[in-house]
């Protein structure tokens, strides 16, 4: 019996998009493995995950907004303007705190935030794409004015980010005595990841947002209240902004206000890698932490095997529309059964 | 005599200074099948929407269950056990058959953290109490119509529904699908479940039903039991008026035929087809949903891939590669789904009816002219009868029956000699119908080849002159329609089909 549930299981994986992207994966990563027997290097995987931080935590907000059929942005202006306000609140106060409160006030602004794109939407009915851009080319437009490109350095930083910036697990020492290790914020996206997952998969609100994006004048009429779910997504992926934004500003040990400019498409794509429909109503944790990996992975090591620049963001484009083409290939195929 | 579930007195309802809805009484008792007729926008939706509260009445009484409501929210309705199935199931497409119906219930009881084993049981439970096995896992988006509406009366059932409020169930259902309907609601009604039974097609409404009621214009014009109701009488009841319908006689105009079709083959959806119409023919092609019907007339539109046979248009061999290929043969196509392939919905009526045409609309600078796209517009308007203020109203301000008219219209713009239409009447009410059937009827007579693809009897019997049956992808039948008898054409659509 319980083989049997097994298999269906393994079955109904089989046909998902994230088993596409998982295939991919291996693939490429196989095929940097070839050409440089280092890319399976404890360190360079390390590394890696390390890449991966601040976009897989702001990718579970995106995501959800995108199954909710929407999307964002403004994230990447609201991640760096909350941590940039925290930084400036911090110093202007002399903080000497711990770094969670830093993390707290930062996540709180995001959420503000968030707030006020969910406000937009909901009270005026603008669509989504409009009123996250017109957001967030304000809030840009509002530090310009105000600080310019006054960054923080690292000495001015409260000592609990920078101290954040060096906490590293499994630190081990390679063969030139030099040591290295996975950097502490790793978890943090990881566990962000799994209260994502368990929140879209366990809660009420989390099949809402499923819900909503599948049908939206449905799940208003079995009782869902569009607009507490609206809220609750925007004010999530503000928060999960917040959160990023500071870890990004202590991990580059600097605040610098003009920071992500346009880095927007690059999370979003990594979503949608991920198998998340762009027309919303599907999507999962496991598929953007799979499309993360495969963005990253090719990133990061294109360099690796002196592929020059150019043709890294190539590749990159030419690798979205081939998931994406898979996708709707498959979602073509599905419609005729 | 049951305790009554419903007691509706005294209903008004205006939307902005117009009369919607003028002093309805409606009692439903448990276990009661009430039929609800009447025409497009004659208040039927507006009542159902005061029922389950999604609108307030003006003035009037609302009794669910005894209790007298003053404002009726859409969840004290819900609670009440009043359950509306729209007719688009309000499903979720891109979620479990499980969840669907489970998920609703766990909102309602207040729930905050899904218990996925409670929601598989849930949805099993209601499943078996209908008495249809689905497979619980699947996603609903792959499911056919006639399961989504299962799916959707399942999640009635589990939020403990007193009363069920069905949404014109079987307009998309074959006719199979259509009687398991029937028993189901049979089923429910015997367990004491009331059921509002929302239709168009007059046969069904007394085959299901225990009382009728019609509405005209706001007014509720009978409430009668079944036994004392005269089927004649209906259409009068409904549109005020007497509506004859006379068959189409056939006037030969040429011995040519306009389109043949010899032994056409399309790999898994239809076989061996042949077939000849005249100029000034309606040829009705009809079968069960799947039977190939549909296929075959989007392949005669160049729709699909031949795998075998030929098409002739006036006597030449020609080739369909893609839909241009049929329009240069001047061959136009109505589909099913006026909503989603038939109309720009949000456009006005001078930018539908010169879409397929756009090309003929430019003036001498070759740009596009907007003096012959009205001018073109203003002309359809007249020829088809078409109810509109002007032509600068958009598609989706009309009834299912004008918008209808006026994709045949837009395709009327183009000059076609041969026009094929897929389900010209689905969901439009008995005076639209009998307008679009006359106007079919006329451009016939002036012509026109029309090839009328229908799963409704009724209408294939008073339109076409010839019938062609099809079943499992195979013509099984063809005659001339004053040869064919109702029952006889049932029987040929219905047979179940034996391999070959």
């Amino acid at each position: 019996m319980m083989t049997d549930y097994l298999k269906k299981k393994l079955m109904h994986f089989a046909k998902s998009n994230e088993f596409v992207v998982l295939i991919i994966l291996i693939l490429v990563m196989a095929l940097f493995a070839i050409l440089n027997p280092a890319f399976l290097s404890q360190r360079n995987m390390y590394d890696l995950f390390r890449t991966m931080i601040v976009t897989g935590i702001f990718a579970c907000g995106v995501m959800m907004i995108i199954i909710n059929g929407g999307i964002d942005m403004s994230f990447m202006v609201f991640a760096i303007c909350s941590a940039y306000i925290t930084i400036r609140i911090a110093i202007a106060f002399g903080f000497n705190g711990p770094f969670i409160l830093l993390v707290a006030i930062s996540a709180a602004i995001g959420m503000l935030f968030g707030f006020l794109n969910a406000f937009l939407v909901n009270k005026f009915e603008i669509p989504i794409f409009i009123a996250t851009l017109s957001v967030a080319t304000a809030i840009r437009g509002i530090i310009l004015n105000f600080v310019g490109n006054e960054y923080v350095a690292s000495s001015e930083m409260p000592e609990s980010t920078v101290a954040f910036s060096k906490t590293y697990l499994f630190s081990t020492v390679d063969a030139w005595g030099s040591s290295y290790g996975l950097h502490f914020s790793v978890f943090i996206m990881l566990g962000i990841m799994l209260i994502t997952h368990l929140i879209l998969k366990y809660t009420i609100i989390g099949r809402g947002v499923y819900a909503l994006g599948g049908d939206s004048t449905s799940a208003k009429r079995i009782g869902y209240n569009v607009t507490k779910i609206r809220m609750f997504i925007y004010g999530y992926a503000g928060l999960l902004a917040g959160i990023g934004g500071l870890i990004y500003v202590s991990n580059n040990r600097m605040a610098d206000p003009m920071a992500f400019q346009g880095e927007e498409l690059t999370v979003i794509a990594a979503v949608v890698l991920g198998g998340t429909s762009i027309s919303g109503g599907r999507g999962s944790v496991l598929g953007i932490f799979l499309g993360l990996m495969l963005t990253n992975v090719i990133n990061n090591n294109l360099a690796l095997i002196n592929v020059p620049s150019y043709w890294q963001k190539l590749t990159f484009g030419l690798l979205i529309i081939f998931a994406v083409m898979i996708q709707s290939i498959k979602a073509k195929r599905d419609a005729k059964i | 005599m049951s305790a009554p579930i419903l007691e509706l007195t005294g209903i008004n309802k205006s939307f902005t200074g117009h009369k919607v809805l003028n002093d309805i009484d409606i009692t439903v008792s448990a276990g009661e099948i009430l039929c609800l007729i009447g025409e497009n926008g004659c208040g039927k939706s507006t009542l159902i929407k005061i029922i389950s509260g999604v609108y307030e009445a003006d003035s009037g009484n609302i009794k669910l269950n005894g209790r007298s409501y003053q404002k009726l929210t859409p969840t004290a309705s819900i609670k009440e056990g009043i359950q509306v199935i729209y007719q688009d199931f309000s499903v979720f497409p891109n979620l479990t058959v499980a969840e669907n119906i489970a998920l609703g219930t766990q909102l309602v009881e207040g729930k905050k953290i899904v218990n996925w084993k409670r929601i598989h049981e849930q949805a099993a439970k209601a499943l078996s109490i209908i008495g249809v096995s689905m497979d619980l896992d699947e996603e609903v988006g792959r499911l056919s119509v006639a399961q989504k509406q299962i799916v959707a009366i399942s999640r009635a059932i589990l939020q403990d529904a007193k009363l069920i409020i069905m949404d014109e169930p079987t307009t998309a259902l074959t006719q199979k699908e259509i009687e398991s309907l029937y028993g189901i609601i049979k089923n429910l009604s015997a367990d004491g479940v009331a059921i509002i039974f929302v239709s168009h097609k007059l046969d069904e409404v007394f085959q299901v039903c225990q009382r009728i009621a019609v509405i005209r214009s706001g007014e509720m014009i009978v409430n009668e039991h079944v036994e004392n109701f005269k089927k004649d009488k209906i259409v009068y009841y409904m549109t005020g008026q007497e509506i004859a319908t006379e068959p189409f006689t056939y006037e030969k105009i040429s011995d040519i035929p306009l389109l043949e079709v010899d032994s056409l083959n399309m790999e898994g959806a239809f076989y061996d087809i042949s077939f000849q119409v005249y100029p000034g023919e309606i040829l009705g092609i009809t079968g069960q949903l799947g039977s190939g019907r549909t296929e075959l007339a989007k392949a005669l539109f160049g729709i699909g891939q031949i795998t075998g046979g030929k098409i002739k248009v006036r006597g030449e061999d020609k080739k369909f590669k893609n839909i241009q290929d049929a329009m240069a043969c001047h061959i136009g196509y109505v589909p099913e789904d006026r909503l989603t392939e038939g109309l720009f919905m949000e456009r006005t009526l001078v930018d539908n009816f010169s879409a397929p045409t756009i090309k003929s609309k430019t003036n001498r600078f070759g740009l596009i002219s907007s003096n012959k796209m009205v001018e073109e517009a203003e002309y359809r308007i007249k020829e088809l009868n078409i109810n509109a203020k002007n032509v600068f109203v958009n598609a989706n301000t009309f009834s299912g029956g004008n918008q209808q008219r006026i994709v045949i219209g837009k395709w009327l713009a183009s000059n076609p000699e041969i026009l094929i239409l897929n389900g010209p009447s689905v969901g439009v009410d008995v005076k639209s119908k009998s307008e679009i059937h006359k106007a079919l009827k006329e451009l016939a007579k002036n012509g026109l080849c029309i090839i009328l693809i229908s799963d409704d009897v009724g209408e294939l019997m008073t339109t076409t002159n010839r019938i062609i049956v099809m079943n499992g992808g195979r013509m099984i039948y063809e005659n001339h329609t004053e040869k064919i008898d109702v029952e006889l054409l049932n029987a040929k659509i219905t047979q179940s089909f034996v391999e070959v």
